[in-house]
């Protein structure tokens, strides 16, 4: 049905085509699911996405040929192309969440993928999805036809994802590591999802994913993809029972496997020749025996830890609490490692950061030789990491990307004062974990993900600690990097007598290098025991542990909304006090005594009329009673005298407040009006002339400055202050749309065969009036600004040319008026946007359920 | 580095016109032709001639000469400003992110309320009532700035602390005082750079708008933004004397400000790698 031969994509660079697929050549068969297996780096999800012309902009098809039914793809007019999207052939994207477009409930997305191919009435469209969504056993599909996508599970999310792609009765859906993002438990339901609509619909499935497990269990046939080129293409039998490249056979025995313990996992090798190999390194030298731990203190024990967390779901919703640890209890003897193995969120990764204390727990005991650490204040905790050390989840984010290998090797050293070690010690570290020594002068960014955590397990390894938590160290890494470090940190247990604390979600990894494993679920220990007795029955506990959903905790609240406009509300209330108290003190903190100001030091008042002066101006009575009366005044908008003449200030404000507003309010709609088409002409332009053009003039509206403009007096003022204002909101919804139009919702909206027309204004635009509104309101600062100069400059009888008089003339009570008018104007303004903002982002609007 | 130029003649041509700048604000007074305060009744408002390149001002002082003298105490400010601004507003921001919780929301608060007044606001009352003069305006336009640069170190702070690798700072026992030092502040540069560059460009303006309205550099010491106040009287007789000092600074800022957005579009998409 699909044929693909001799397929080549390359991406466009600076230094020409670099070529990424190199040619390859395979073909799926009606109904059939075929799984297309290959490491980071293999090309896989781009030839994919080549195959429906979905690439980035900067990656091309080169050559080759995409046959559906014997019609070339890559040749075919785009609309015709784009019909196709979705009704015949459709896609599902890895982050189930991102690929939903975040402003449009669910059930309308799926609707729309029925109603784009399918001239049916609404009705229709509603009634399909809801059965497309029972047909995946989602329970109560008209509440998720409702929900926005933030408010749903990840598994629910790539539920509607599929119920999408399936609308149409599609030949061929292409899922791009369809699990990979999902909770363990999850995983499994949706490959069955898979399965099922295999054989109802009749889809062929091509399932793309690094994981062979997955392989295993859903594929009918394999092809196997590693540097761009196809290895091997085979049954599923065939593959795993008798496979014939050498480099499936590296990867298939690089997997380490439930029930099968091995010594140190085969790792894959290149040649010099090119061949792929799989090497199985000898034992450096025979394994210790294990010494008896009968009698002796345990290394580290927990007693009944326990820790709860208190989680907002957003910023509406109440506090729902969250059981990360119940009554945890562990030991650990010397050397043999425990393994901690558990689904992700039931509690393992606070653990880990509660027995390091860098999170504390509510009650318990952590006891390291002995000493009770949990409570332990930070100052005396210094000594006991030296015994404790941590490698992280995450290859790229725990290195310090500005500091070198030896900086970051050799920091603990420097740390508890013994930098002098460092010369010696951080080269013999680097070649203990196998990195060459000219390492030690790099940056992370220099080195690969399995590299990096070697980085990190020399930092780990530098105070010579007796327990190492690894916590989930290799789960972010490729099945042949992992087998790397996992035998690494085999042989550094031996050499270095290290015990470990290892964690992780994937059992058999666990399996592989513990002696004793504990199962954790949902922040209880369920099992503890030696690994061999554990898995003598790894069907059940496994099984069991991952079948068992995670519970949620789950309450409704209907005040949200109200209580979010009273907390800004009360917010904007306290900024106003302290604004008004502040400016209340602007008499005392000036310098110069207003009365001699006012009276004029030349003359030489006489006491007796400088304390005539004080009592008018009320400068007499003690400073607090003085705030209280003017705060009291204020509240009832008697601002006081000016002391130029002795009319009421009110007045005055009362008379120039409107021309100011007049004339801000005009400026930002000219503004609005002006920036934001610019602004989104030039991110679908982006590069072109248009483009560069418009953001030039842009860059020069901001830079010129607003009176410039006015000195021809033709200008109108709101003109002159708009014209500043739209600069700055041209470039702000420029670089907005353009970070919209990046996201991987509107790959998926392409994908379902949406016209681009659609794309653009019906969901990018819709999206993008969140941050645009957001810009608009930060204008107002620059818009307050502007017009202190554009009334000086025009004449303009507006607030701010009464300020500036006012301070020329140092007219007290007026300045004082002026200034709290304005910033109350500028205060509630932004209340205003600010609710604005909330009406629009249903993130904001909606709790999740 | 060279990343920055490549391609970009808009960057280069701006790169030109700051060194430009530079120059004669440290060697202005050398080039200048004529002393900038030196009357000449004879020679008032004259266009351009040989003797006067850009022509004479109300006073009959040369304008170019002013011009060139005008860029150091423009220049002197919006820089001392901005490093005022940035090293209170990047202390503020980083407690204000890794310090004790109610220090922090404190802070936050204050910066909140004081993003509530505009700049130009601030900086009228300020001028104001103090003596005017060139550090008055520096502290008092840096001071005013403080919670722009608090706010962009708060956000990339808040970033940088969710890293792994602040806590493994953490896990070996390091003071926070080292982490602040090895771990914050080298990775919050980006975004600190570029906001210091628009700074910049902000403070020569404000303080340009300052001296427009008579508030800020007052004569006789000549300020761009005050030359093209006072220009605006005289356009029937010279029409000149407005254009020039208001090119000069347009040119200025534009230049600042392109750079300042290269550095933003250099220095973001490696931060995303």
């Amino acid at each position: 049905m699909l044929q693909v031969n001799n397929i080549q994509i390359a991406f466009q660079s600076s230094e020409g085509l670099k070529p990424t697929v190199h040619g390859v050549t395979f073909h799926i068969q009606k109904g059939e699911i075929l799984g297309l297996v290959g490491e980071s780096g293999s090309g896989k999800t781009l030839m994919s996405l080549g195959i429906l012309d979905l690439l980035p902009p900067n990656a091309r098809v080169t050559g080759g040929e995409v046959l559906l039914d014997g019609t070339d793809l890559l040749k075919m007019p785009k609309s015709a192309l784009r019909k196709l999207r979705g009704s015949r052939i459709s896609m599902i994207f890895q982050d189930p969440m991102a690929s939903l477009d975040p402003v449009f409930p669910c059930g309308e997305q799926i609707m729309e993928a029925i109603l784009l191919h399918e001239n049916i009435s609404r009705a229709a469209a509603h009634k399909r999805a809801v059965e497309l969504l029972e047909n995946e056993h989602v329970r109560d599909p008209e509440r998720v036809m409702r929900s926005y996508p933030h408010e749903l599970s990840g598994g629910q999310c790539q539920r509607v994802m599929i119920a999408m792609a399936v609308a149409c009765r599609p030949e061929l859906i292409i899922a791009d590591e369809p699990t990979t993002a999902l909770d363990v438990t999850v995983q499994r339901q949706v490959l069955e999802i898979l399965k099922r609509l295999n054989h109802e619909v009749g889809a062929a499935i091509l399932l793309i994913t690094h994981d062979l497990g997955v392989v295993h269990e859903v594929a009918d046939r394999v092809i196997v993809m590693y540097n761009g080129r196809l290895m091997e293409e085979a049954d599923k039998q065939e593959l795993f029972a008798r496979p014939k490249s050498d480099y499936t056979k590296a990867l298939l025995d690089a997997m380490p496997a439930l029930g099968q313990k091995r010594g140190r996992l085969p790792t894959i090798e290149r040649e010099a020749s090119g061949a792929v190999r799989s090497v199985v390194h000898a034992e450096p030298r025979a394994p210790r025996p294990k010494p008896s731990a009968e009698g002796e203190t345990p290394l580290l024990e927990i007693r009944n830890l326990t820790k709860t967390y208190w989680l907002k779901d957003s910023p509406v919703s109440p506090v729902r609490p969250m059981v990360a640890a119940a009554a945890v209890s562990l030991a650990i003897p010397r050397p043999p490692p425990l393994g901690l193995a558990g689904a992700s969120a039931c509690g393992k990764p606070p653990l880990a950061r509660m027995v390091m204390r860098l999170a504390d727990s509510d009650s318990g005991q952590i006891r390291l030789d002995g000493k009770d650490i949990a409570s332990l204040p930070e100052g005396q905790l210094f000594d006991v990491r030296r015994n404790l050390s941590m490698v992280f989840q995450n290859p790229y984010g725990s290195l310090n990307p500005r500091q070198t290998v030896a900086d970051i090797v050799g920091a603990p050293l420097i740390v508890h004062g013994r930098r002098a070690e460092c010369a010696t010690a951080v080269p013999r570290l680097i070649d203990a974990v196998g990195l060459p020594a000219a390492s030690a002068r790099k940056f992370p960014h220099e080195f690969s993900g399995g590299q990096r955590q070697r980085i990190a397990i020399a930092r780990a390894l530098a105070l010579n600690p007796s327990l190492v938590i690894c916590d989930e160290a290799v789960s972010a890494l490729d099945v042949s990097v992992q087998a790397q470090v996992l035998n690494l940190l085999k042989d550094l247990q031996d050499e270095f007598n290290l015990t470990y604390l290892f964690i992780s979600h994937d059992l058999s990894v666990v399996e592989h290098i513990s002696d004793t494993i504990a199962v954790m679920q949902s922040g209880r220990i369920v099992e503890t025991g030696p690994a061999d007795e554990i898995f003598a029955n790894p069907r059940e506990s496994y099984t069991r542990m991952l079948l068992d959903a995670v519970r949620r905790v789950v309450k409704q609240f209907v005040f949200g909304p109200v209580l979010f406009v009273g907390q800004k509300l009360f917010t904007a209330l306290v900024q106003l006090f302290v604004v008004a108290t502040l400016v209340f003190s602007i008499m005392y903190v000036m310098p110069g005594d207003p009365v001699l100001l006012l009276l004029g030091a030349e003359t030489n008042p006489t006491p007796a009329a400088i304390a005539a002066m004080r009592a008018k101006l009320g400068l007499d009575q003690p400073v607090l009673s003085q705030y209280f009366t003017w705060l009291g005044n204020a509240l009832q908008l008697d601002l006081g005298q000016s002391v130029l003449n002795s009319y009421p200030v009110i007045n005055s404000i009362a008379a120039n407040l409107p021309r100011t507003l007049e004339l801000g309010f005009a400026a930002i709609i000219i503004a609005s009006l002006i920036g934001v088409p610019l602004g989104i002409a030039a991110a679908l332009n982006r590069g072109k002339a248009l483009d560069t053009i418009l953001t030039s003039l842009a860059t020069v509206g901001i830079s010129v400055p607003v009176y410039i403009l006015g000195v021809r007096r033709l200008i109108l003022p709101a003109f002159t202050l708009g014209f500043g204002l739209a600069a700055s909101i041209a470039r702000m919804t420029r670089s907005s749309m353009l970070e919209i139009l990046n996201r991987e919702f509107i790959r998926a909206l392409r994908a379902k065969g949406a016209p681009e027309s659609r794309v653009i204004w019906h969901h990018a635009l819709r999206n993008a009036s969140i941050p645009i509104v957001t810009i608009i309101g930060l204008q107002l600062g620059n818009l307050m600004g502007g017009t202190v100069l554009v009334e000086a400059m025009f004449n303009w009888p507006g607030l701010s040319t009464l300020l500036v008089e006012a301070v020329a003339k140092r007219d007290y009570p007026m300045v004082q008026a002026t200034v709290l008018t304005i910033a109350a104007l500028f205060i509630f303004i932004n209340l205003g946007v600010e609710l604005l903002y909330s009406l629009l982002d249903p993130r904001i609007r909606r709790r999740r359920a | 580095m060279m990343a920055l130029f490549r391609g970009r003649p808009m960057v280069v041509l701006s790169a030109f016109v700051l060194l430009l700048v530079i120059v004669a604000a440290i060697f202005g007074p050398l080039l200048a032709p004529y002393d900038p305060f030196l009357i000449n009744h004879l020679a008032v408002n004259q266009a351009s001639s040989p003797g006067h390149l850009l022509g004479t001002d109300e006073f009959g002082r040369d304008i170019l000469s002013r011009l060139l003298y005008g860029i150091r105490p423009t220049v002197t400010v919006a820089i001392g400003a901005t490093v005022i601004a940035a090293v209170f507003g990047t202390i503020l921001g980083i407690i204000g992110a890794y310090g004790y919780r109610w220090a922090g929301t404190l802070i936050m608060r204050g910066i909140d309320v004081l993003l509530a007044f505009p700049p130009i606001l601030l900086a009228l009352l300020a001028v104001g009532f103090w003596p005017s003069g060139m550090f008055t305006l520096m502290v008092v336009i840096g001071v005013v700035y403080i919670p722009h640069f608090g706010r962009v170190a708060h956000s990339a702070t808040l970033q940088v602390i969710r890293q792994e690798y602040v806590q493994a700072e953490q896990s070996i026992g390091s003071r926070p005082l080292r982490v602040v030092f090895t771990a914050i502040l080298p990775n919050i540069l980006s975004p600190l750079v570029v906001q210091a560059t628009l700074t910049v460009a902000a403070a020569i303006l404000l303080e340009s708008g300052l001296s427009f309205l008579g508030l800020g550099i007052v004569p006789p010491e000549p300020s761009w933004g005050q030359m093209i106040g006072t220009a605006r009287g005289y356009l029937n007789l010279n029409p000149m004397y407005v254009v020039w000092p208001s090119l000069c600074l347009a040119l200025t800022v534009l230049a600042i400000n392109v750079i300042g957005d290269s550095l933003r579009d250099l220095l973001d998409p490696r931060l995303r790698q």
